[in-house]
């Protein structure tokens, strides 16, 4: 397929994508347009690929000698497997967030500043920060505290440093992994708020467990369950309302009223 | 529960307790017998020292000493020794044998040591860097990195006398061959302390580096950072002080080697320290095993005083290290 054939308006396409770890399919054959400047979200139980998906999005699956990627990524009409541009820059423009908090052992200010720095940011620093910080919901709480050590913050605000450092290098899209798997409702619920509060500047993939998240968040979501061979496979890929209140799919409906486990069933 | 059950747990922890001490006991016995060699009684003629007279012979055994200080002439005095003082190691006339014996030996440790460990350094980080970059991209490390863990494993667990032993051949062809000399010489003496010291070296940096949670590395790459980038934005100096801790205490241990050394070469005697590498030399355990292994009293109780000496330099090395790195390691969990 050439890069041609994306969707126009299509921040990122996948094209038969199948993610292996030695030789063993852990997500076959995804097809996917995901628009820009709207939130997309990747559901499903564990080990059907959601975060393997992600990580092949911006190549992080580079780094580990042992995951294999076939198919095709389009970045904006561009094959990022062929692209001569380097693999940091795509990284950039796609960034990455796990499910843990990684702060960087330095202070708030430093942590957002890695970013910039590292990408050559030649501009005014201070002025982007605030910004970054405001973007992520977490400016009131930290504006007197800059200098201190980030692992002072708790969890949640944590979440939102990793966020506010990830908007600092202009992002095309944020791709968030569990983001809220660790935190308390509350925490949770802030962290859904900054996502709501970007989808008007950035694209936001997001990977969760939880069907809810995806129908307060995302404006599309992408169903994955465990096929026949064991390995993920996209079963429904539709605007949330459809797939949440009118599923095309049995599988689809049976994930989420709670059919999907082998036929057990929690009494009513 | 039952009251023989009762019983028996209860004698179970305090024979636990008693023997938890067990090493802390050891260690005191061992000071109090160097201590007791250490120190004591002398008779001296003039500048020279005639006989000495261990703490415990001093206390239990006086009239002997006065005996012996009679015998030895009316000008004949008893005095109080303490060997590990500031004249024992620095004085040049300060007892049989030349306490500048002490001094030279002090020289050529603090020779081998440093340099040693700085040799060994750049090697022993780029070798760590290279085995926590290829053992954290993956599940399974591969078969390289698998292949070096258990040669520096085994590099570790071998005796050290053996290294002087496997060496010798090695460096007596390759490098600092000098005239006079030949490879017995501080500079082999050095490149042997950075070969014992590599491995060591290696596992150290690559337990230090490897704290440096993968959380923080995927972070990094997400952000746009390349490999050279983490290294040196992240992975060092997040990893730096620990690696300068654990140098130190690697010091410490290096400061007690002996046995490769006497391999080597080190000889019984030196008139002046060394000044470079093409000089001979002699370290503090070295000297420590040559006076011990001669048959006067006068070198043993010298020897006694030189590895409290010793201890002192290495525990206080060793001290200093964990201080250090417990700061560190409270810094970094942001408790400081």
């Amino acid at each position: 397929m050439s890069a041609g054939e994306q969707t126009s308006g299509s921040l990122l396409s996948m094209r038969n994508l199948t993610v292996s770890y030695l030789g063993n399919p852990v997500v076959q054959d995804v097809n996917m347009d995901i628009e820009a400047r709207e939130v997309t979200a990747l559901i499903g139980p564990t080990g059907t690929g959601k975060t393997s998906l992600l990580l092949a999005m911006n190549r992080m699956l580079d780094l580990n000698p042992h995951a294999e990627v076939s198919g095709r990524i389009i970045l904006a009409g561009e094959d990022i497997g062929d692209s001569p541009r380097p693999v940091e820059d795509l990284r950039r423009r796609l960034s990455y967030i796990g499910p843990r908090p990684a702060c960087f052992p330095r202070s708030i200010w430093d942590n957002v500043a890695w970013g910039p720095r590292v990408n050559g940011f030649s501009g005014d620093l201070e002025s982007l920060i605030e910004e970054s910080l405001r973007k992520a919901g977490l400016w009131g709480e930290v504006r007197g505290m800059l200098r201190r050590s980030a692992l002072r913050l708790s969890g949640g605000q944590r979440q939102r440093l990793c966020l506010a450092r990830a908007l600092a290098v202009s992002p095309d899209a944020l791709l968030l992994d569990e983001p809220t798997s660790r935190l308390d409702p509350i925490a949770g619920g802030r962290i859904e708020d900054v996502v709501i509060s970007l989808k008007d500047e950035i694209g936001v993939i997001i990977a969760a467990h939880d069907h809810l998240q995806a129908g307060r968040l995302a404006e599309k979501t992408a169903l994955f369950l465990p096929g026949p061979a064991g390995c993920g496979e996209l079963v429904e890929f539709s605007r949330t309302d459809a797939l949440l209140v009118n599923p095309e799919k049995r599988r689809t409906e049976d994930y989420i009223t709670g059919k999907h486990s082998q036929g057990r069933r929690y009494p009513a | 529960m039952n009251p023989a059950r009762q019983r028996r747990d209860r004698l179970t922890a305090a024979c636990v307790r008693v023997f938890s001490f067990a090493p802390l006991i050891t260690l005191f016995l061992v000071l109090l017998f160097i201590f007791d060699s250490s120190a004591g009684s002398a008779v001296r003629l003039g500048d020279r020292v005639l006989r000495q007279w261990s703490l415990t012979e001093s206390l239990f055994g006086a009239e002997s000493i006065r005996a012996s200080a009679a015998a030895a002439g009316s000008d004949a005095e008893i005095f109080f020794r303490f060997s590990p003082s500031a004249v024992f190691v620095f004085s040049k006339d300060a007892g049989p044998g030349g306490s500048a014996d002490l001094f030279i030996a002090l020289v050529g440790s603090l020779w081998l040591v440093p340099f040693g460990l700085i040799l060994a350094f750049p090697s022993a980080l780029l070798t760590a860097l290279w085995l926590d970059h290829g053992s954290r991209l993956t599940v399974e490390p591969g078969v390289r990195i698998k292949l070096l863990r258990s040669i520096m494993n085994l590099f570790v667990r071998i005796p050290l006398v053996l290294y002087g032993v496997f060496f010798l051949p090695l460096i007596s062809r390759a490098w600092f061959d000098y005239g006079e000399t030949g490879f017995r010489n501080l500079g082999n003496a050095i490149l042997l302390t950075a070969l014992i010291a590599l491995p060591r070296m290696i596992v150290m940096m690559e337990r230090e580096i490897g704290r440096v949670p993968s959380d923080i590395r995927t972070a990094s790459y997400a952000l746009g950072a390349s490999w050279t980038t983490v290294v040196f934005r992240q992975l060092l100096p997040a990893s730096i002080s620990f690696i300068a801790a654990g140098t130190l205490r690697l010091s410490a241990r290096m400061f007690g080697v002996a046995a490769p050394f006497i391999v080597l070469g080190s000889p019984d005697f030196l008139s002046a320290p060394p000044s470079g590498p093409g000089d001979r030399f002699i370290n503090l355990p070295v000297q420590i095993f040559q006076w011990a292994s001669r048959t006067d009293g006068i070198y043993r109780n010298m020897a006694a005083s030189a590895a409290l000496i010793l201890l002192v330099i290495v525990f206080g090395i060793e001290i200093l290290a964990a201080l250090w790195r417990s700061r560190l390691l409270r810094r970094s969990q942001g408790l400081r």
